[in-house]
């Protein structure tokens, strides 16, 4: 590919950078102009084509949009509304109603000392484009600021509204759990319309677990948009940080995961499930990076992919030289039903430590013949007993969400979705 | 075993290498650097006919277009390919009939190789075809071969005997566009063995070959070519030393099988070439490119590997499962000391029904060595019913080295069954402990923890190579332990 076409590709989305006065937004631009476009010779997007992401034109997001609002969840929770990547405090609960908590609009602290202490720091802007994207100018986005020692009470529910297709939404939020706090965020991601598979939802987080501070993250994509996401994430010495990605809808979703385990007895666990039918591409990208001794993690990732869709997978755990006593696991299971459905698989260890326990497991294959002849044999329809097996392999990502009432909504959408697969 | 370790390991305390020696034969050189002259040259000193010098030509065409492949995880200077020698061949002696008639000094470096050809023809009744300095020496029980119908001999006879088969074959597996390292030898290979066994029959001894880089600064670029025809069923030994160089020597191999209809090929390979000193000075450059097709129907590759030399190791043994129920095996040890740095492990390109393939990969660090598994799996569209099973094991010995695992894993057939398992981790403390507590002192009971766990790698090995294999492995690890 010749560097005129690259050009040509980024000058779908050039414009919309441009006049951004976030901090960095002009060096970040820099960046935008300078990188190219990621192609599947790029190792890290080996198996997820996104030059068709730069073929359409966008709008800038619009957060006036009218639309209907979804219900609430059916449990305690404090909501906090963005419509294509805007703020709307009118559709958002009191955010101020815990104390020494912040649960507010990124964009209206940017000169504020703890933001500007560490917006930005994590995330190297040298090296993947879309990061430079969400940089050079991003929408708007959540700050969670939760002080030393303080437990917020309810958990925090983003709802994140695509109303139409056509545009480029940039997510970009910073969380900030002092030290001995404690969070957690459920992000939901909805569309009201169906021509949202023309909109690219860039996102870009980084969040900052201070020393034995736990942050709880429930991600759930169940919109139509094609979304390209990263979090970065520092845990400090005997914090906790546990996110579980959720991918039900979407045309092209890429997640990118990074854990940077910083401080001794830091833990993180990653959790995640994929059902994908229709021509969904999920890929999934973790990296959690062992830098100091005596930290461990746990990653479960399953999926479903039916008809024409495809998942991928890539873990790669980092074990950095003198990080020794970790303790680091890590699993991908694959069910693939349908004749043109893919799953593409890359669980990597790169150790430089010799007292580590480290293992990956991975599984394609289908569902179990054996099972199903059983269930058919005691009067279980075929269809039924798929289902009933299909529910029974995700159970165990489940089971690991900490907040029972999540488990079971989610559970709930869940099932609705493997009736369709 | 364990009483012979220690011995070994005893034996070996004081020695650095003990193959390090050289031989001085007159060699005949081509000239430093590599252009199509080059290869017109290494062609013409070999009497070769004209397709094979085209096939050579159209190769350095598509090797100069090539870039040298970044993507494995080890670090070497760049490597100039102009100032290195692409032919070296000990000088043209008289036909010999015997062993008596051949010159001493080969005869004796054979003897410090242990390898010495008489009496691997009266104990182990092994075929041997030695590859010294590129061309082929000495061929024996070929008549004995010769009586099944199998054709065993040097790539260069084949080339003049049986230009039909190589021609059919050659590049068949390998093209000559596969990569960088498999164009280059494609060029400029300079010998290596051919075997052909035709339909039905059951090769009665295994075939062996052994390679030794003998020249300084003399690349070594062996082709091998390894036909099983229907029915057809053969075991192929490789192994190979080479002495202490300083500058580093680039060997870039190419080695073909092919599996017709029924046919079983297992290859067994123990790699033992000059890692380089404790500083990582020196040390082969050992960029293979190893494949493997099973073409016909109920078709069987095997590779088993011991790999416990070379300084820089870039090699991945792969199945091309063609045939509809065909079988690939992949059994791996690498041993990677001191600055060593290993990249390996295999391809399983699933493309028949039913086709199945196993990978057992064991891989050990020790010193301030890398070492990685690089594999795929890859179940094609119309692999119905295809099954793998892999396992990667990791064991560190010290905590400057590295051991990686890059699994690729791609499914594309919803009645496909893959599963991947690897772990990493340290030599058991406790196990140690038990050891010692039983009397047996540390380093021998690293050296019998080791053997257990690569157990199931070195059963696969024919007997006489798993005997040396763990010896290796006992040599390889020495001085590892605090």
């Amino acid at each position: 590919m010749s560097t005129e076409t690259i050009t040509d590709l980024k000058g779908s989305v050039l414009p919309l950078l441009e006049g951004s006065t976030w901090p960095g937004a002009s060096e970040a631009l820099q960046q935008v102009r300078s990188l190219p476009v990621p192609t599947t010779r790029t190792e890290a997007w080996k198996y997820t084509r996104v030059s068709k992401l730069f073929n359409g034109t966008y709008a800038a997001p619009e957060g006036d949009a009218a639309f209907a609002l979804p219900d609430r969840l059916p449990f305690d929770a404090t909501r906090i509304v963005f419509v294509n990547g805007h703020f709307r405090e009118d559709l958002s609960d009191d955010l101020r109603t815990e104390k020494h908590v912040v649960i507010d609009s990124l964009q209206q602290h940017l000169s504020h000392g703890p933001v500007r202490n560490h917006y930005g720091h994590i995330t190297p802007l040298s090296e993947r484009l879309f990061s430079a994207m969400n940089a050079a100018a991003p929408t708007d986005g959540l700050l969670l600021l939760v002080f030393r020692n303080t437990t917020v009470r309810k958990p925090i529910h983003v709802l994140r509204i695509t109303t139409e297709g056509g545009q480029l939404v940039q997510p970009r939020d910073l969380f900030l759990i002092q030290e001995g706090a404690n969070a957690e965020v459920i992000e939901e991601h909805v569309s009201t319309a169906l021509d949202v598979t023309t909109s690219l939802v860039n996102s870009l987080r980084e969040c900052y677990v201070a020393e034995g501070a736990e942050l709880l993250v429930h991600k759930l994509q169940r919109d139509g948009a094609a979304h390209i996401s990263q979090e970065n994430v520092q845990v400090d010495a005997k914090g906790r940080f546990s996110i579980s990605t959720t991918t039900l809808e979407g045309s092209l979703v890429r997640n990118d995961l990074n854990v940077s385990l910083a401080g001794p007895g830091a833990h993180a666990e990653l959790n995640g499930i994929y059902l994908l039918n229709g021509t969904t591409h999920c890929d999934n990208h973790t990296y959690i990076g062992h830098h100091v001794p005596d930290c461990t993690s746990d990653e479960l990732y399953k999926g479903i992919v039916s008809d024409r869709a495809t998942g991928v997978f890539n873990g790669k755990v980092y074990v950095k030289q003198d990080a020794q006593r970790t303790r680091a696991y890590q699993s991908n299971a694959n069910i693939l039903q349908g004749d043109h459905a893919k799953v593409y698989s890359k669980p990597e260890l790169e150790i430089y430590a010799d007292d580590v326990k480290c293992s990956h497991g991975c599984t394609i294959g289908r569902l179990d013949e054996k099972a199903l002849f059983y269930l058919r044999s005691r009067g279980v329809s075929e269809v039924e007993a798929r289902q009933l097996l299909a529910h029974a392999f995700t159970t165990d990502v489940l089971e690991r969400i900490k907040n029972t009432d999540w488990e079971e909504y989610l559970t709930g959408l869940i099932d609705q979705k493997l009736d369709t697969l | 075993m364990p009483q012979d370790t220690d011995d070994i390991l005893r034996e070996v305390t004081s020695k650095e290498y003990a193959y390090g020696f050289t031989t001085n034969i007159e060699s005949e050189k081509a000239p430093k650097g590599l252009n199509a002259d080059i290869v017109r040259f290494i062609s013409a000193k070999k009497n070769e006919p004209e397709w094979m010098l085209e096939w050579r030509l159209e190769a350095f065409r598509i090797w100069e277009k090539m870039e040298e492949p970044q993507w494995a995880h080890v670090h070497y200077p760049k490597i100039d390919y102009q100032n290195a020698y692409y032919y070296s061949a000990p000088k043209k002696k008289p036909q010999l009939n015997s062993l008596d008639e051949a010159d001493p000094e080969l005869i004796e470096t054979f003897n410090k190789l242990g390898i010495s050809l008489e009496e691997q023809k009266r104990l182990v009744g092994v075929a041997v075809d030695v590859v010294f300095d590129s061309v082929s020496v000495k061929t024996t029980f070929r008549e004995t071969l010769k009586e099944k119908g199998i054709i065993f001999c040097s790539f260069s006879d084949a080339v003049q005997e049986h230009p039909e088969l190589v021609k059919k074959y050659l590049g068949s597996v390998v093209p000559r566009t596969d990569n960088f390292f498999a164009a280059l030898n494609s060029a400029v290979f300079s010998d290596g063995s051919f075997c052909y066994i035709p339909p039905g029959v059951r090769c009665p001894m295994e075939l062996s070959t052994y390679f030794r880089i003998n020249e300084a600064m003399t690349g070594q670029f062996e082709r091998t070519l390894l036909i099983a025809d229907e029915g057809a069923y053969v075991s192929y030994l490789e192994g190979c030393t080479a002495p202490i160089r300083d500058e580093h020597q680039l060997h870039a191999a190419v080695v073909e099988l092919v599996a017709l209809k029924d046919a079983e090929i297992k290859y067994s390979t123990v790699q033992n070439w000059y890692p380089g000193d404790k500083d990582g000075k020196g040390g082969i450059y050992n960029f293979v490119t190893k494949r493997g097709l099973c073409l016909g129907d109920r078709s069987k590759i095997s590779w088993t590997q011991v790999e416990t030399g070379s300084a820089i190791t870039w090699k991945y043994p792969s199945c091309v499962l063609k045939g509809d129920f065909s079988t690939g095996e992949f059994y791996s040890v690498a041993v990677t000391n001191n600055r060593q740095q290993a990249d390996t492990g295999t391809k399983m390109t699933h493309i028949g029904k039913g086709t199945k393939s196993t990978i057992v990969s064991k891989g050990i660090s020790a010193g301030f060595s890398n070492n990685s598994y690089r594999g795929l799996v890859k179940i094609g569209r119309g692999a119905k019913g295809a099954r793998n099973f892999s396992q990667c094991d990791s064991l560190l010995l010290g905590d400057r080295c590295g051991a990686h695992t890059f699994p690729y894993i791609e499914s594309e057939n919803p009645s496909a069954m893959v599963e991947h398992e690897a772990t990493t981790s340290k030599i058991g403390e406790d196990q140690i402990f038990y050891l010692n507590q039983r009397g047996i002192e540390t380093e021998k009971a690293v050296s019998l923890i080791v053997n257990g766990y690569c157990k199931e790698v070195l059963n696969q090995l024919p007997m006489e190579f798993a005997v040396e294999a763990q010896k290796l492995l006992a040599v390889s690890l020495e001085g590892s332990v605090g």
